[in-house]
């Protein structure tokens, strides 16, 4: 079974004693979306930058498709499919939209860039600078990078944080048709319990730093949903009457 | 008539065609901006040389010679043929001993900005060298490395460096780390990496750090001609001064200025718009 594993202990932050991860333990199943949902502070993003690989910690025994990667994914030279959004788009601002999908991708593969622009509706931006495209269509080609590689595994770090409503839910459509077309497993960080109830087919809930998992739940609406819509919202307002604090990481 | 005025292109170009703009128009613009650039620069070049001029004939002292005297000695020095290759030799010396210098403080410099460790054990050392007088070191290096060409050229390097290091150094600590992790994440081979990733955030340090060190290269190159050679611009200089020719002491720095105001325009510009590569747009 292709899965990813999970397990950390007692993560501290760089120069610091502090943890910030005190016990997580999960497994993501293959082609799953799993939520991370966590008060702002409680190392979601770390735990993101652990499973790729920028960080890690002595505690910590992250395994992908049965190999071990003690180091993180990025280590693991015959993994290379993982894909990360960042919270902000991080594209090289001295290349072009173009030029920075060509950046992570070998030659031979230069010739899907145009369809995978069209996709997420870009067609003809693509000898743009990032600075001449509003937030939205920057956050559109770091979405496009991301699937470039074909990603096993799919990072998202709060990606549609501070977009327009109407810009964000696109970007959620467009996310879910992308994962569902290629099967990508991902593990999606936010704090917006809509968007995970929306967007995943679990939900972890991380407490307050030093953080553990105080809940899981699955989501088992049908698809496709509505951001809106009355069952998901009824869904959200059920698991907050039994949990009332539990976008504060407190299940008592 | 009333042009339309764009003063920040980064407007996409769908915007700008949706204006009814005349034909040509802002070719137009672009025209008259430039001779009106140009017309300002000659301005500015002709009241200096009036004043210059007439400054000479109020003082009328063989000390100030007057502008028609320094063009005058240009076009004998011309003629004589001593000038042209004295500017050759001095310009090769230049060159080097700016891409030693560019080479070896841009890789120290980056080092530095990268390893904290290396940083703390060499920063004393690069203050200390910052701050030896560029005639000691010509001197040691003389002393040391005899009146030959090398150290003349190692003693322009060795002045140099310090000050392309600092300013790289800076650029290399500046370097954004989210950047790096894409690198990181997407697998970017090392060498990717590096020309990709992370030497592009420091054009902008390198630009500034040879604008800086031209300048300042062919000044101690003239020094270190005047101090131990028997060639260049600076050799000359010394012999017109013993004749105390001042209109050829001008004439000589007006040539040469000249010429590095050309080597500025012709070899900078380019770069500044690889610098300003999705960034400035104009």
């Amino acid at each position: 079974m292709i899965e990813l594993n999970v397990a950390i202990n007692n993560k501290c932050y760089a120069n610091s004693e502090k943890a910030v991860l005190a016990q997580l333990d999960f497994t993501v199943k293959q082609g799953e979306f799993v939520a991370i949902v966590g008060p702002s502070g409680c190392g979601k993003s770390t735990l993101l930058n652990m499973i790729s690989g920028l960080e890690s910690c002595s505690g910590q025994h992250i395994s992908y498709n049965e190999s071990d990667l003690q180091e993180g994914i990025t280590s693991n030279k015959a993994l290379h499919q993982l894909g990360y959004i960042f919270q902000q788009p991080r594209l090289m601002p001295w290349l072009t939209v173009r030029e920075n999908i060509e950046l992570i991708l070998p030659p031979e593969q230069f010739d899907q860039i145009d369809d995978l622009l069209a996709q997420v509706g870009l067609a003809n931006e693509g000898e743009y600078f990032p600075s001449q495209l509003s937030g939205g269509m920057q956050r559109r080609v770091s979405i496009a990078r991301a699937f470039a590689i074909n990603p096993q595994l799919l990072l998202l770090d709060e990606p549609f944080n501070s977009l327009d409503a109407p810009t964000a839910s696109r970007l959620r459509q467009l996310l879910i048709d992308l994962c569902e077309q290629r099967g990508t497993t991902v593990v999606f960080v936010t704090h917006d319990l809509q968007e995970a109830v929306y967007l995943a087919d679990r939900i972890i809930f991380m407490s307050d730093s030093p953080s553990t998992i105080v809940h899981q739940s699955i989501i088992d609406l049908p698809r496709p949903r509505k951001e809106s819509g009355v069952s998901e919202l009824a869904w959200q307002a059920q698991l907050l009457f039994k949990y009332p604090r539990l976008l504060a990481g407190r299940i008592d | 008539m009333k042009l339309f005025f764009f003063k920040n292109s980064k407007a996409p170009k769908s915007y700008l065609k949706n204006i009814n703009l005349p034909k040509g128009a802002l070719t137009m613009r672009l025209s008259r901006e430039l001779l009106s650039f140009l017309l300002w620069r000659l301005g500015v070049i002709i009241a200096i040389s009036v004043s210059w001029q007439g400054l000479a004939w109020f003082i009328a002292s063989p000390d100030f010679p007057s502008l028609f005297a320094v063009i005058n000695s240009v076009q004998f020095h011309l003629n004589e043929g001593e000038m042209v290759a004295n500017i050759f030799i001095t310009l090769r010396r230049v060159l080097l001993s700016f891409i030693i210098a560019m080479l070896l403080g841009g890789i120290i410099g980056i080092i530095m900005g990268v390893n904290t460790r290396i940083n703390k054990l060499s920063d004393s050392l690069l203050i200390i060298m910052l701050n030896i007088p560029a005639l000691v070191t010509i001197l040691l290096c003389y002393i040391w490395f005899g009146l030959v060409e090398s150290a003349a050229i190692a003693a322009v390097v060795i002045n140099k460096i310090p000050t392309v290091v600092v300013m790289i150094r800076e650029g290399a600590r500046a370097v954004d780390k989210d950047l790096l992790a894409v690198a990181k994440i997407y697998q970017l081979s090392p060498s990717k990496t590096f020309f990709k990733v992370f030497l592009p955030q420091l054009y902008p340090f390198i630009i500034a750090s040879a604008r800086s060190g031209l300048s300042l290269i062919w000044k101690i190159v003239l020094v270190v001609e005047l101090l131990g050679r028997s060639d260049g611009v600076g050799f000359a200089l010394n012999t017109l001064f013993q004749f105390f020719d001042i209109a050829g002491i001008l004439a000589y720095t007006l040539v040469f200025v000249v010429i590095i105001l050309l080597i500025e325009a012709l070899i900078f510009k380019p770069f500044d718009k690889l610098v300003a590569r999705g960034t400035r747009f104009d």
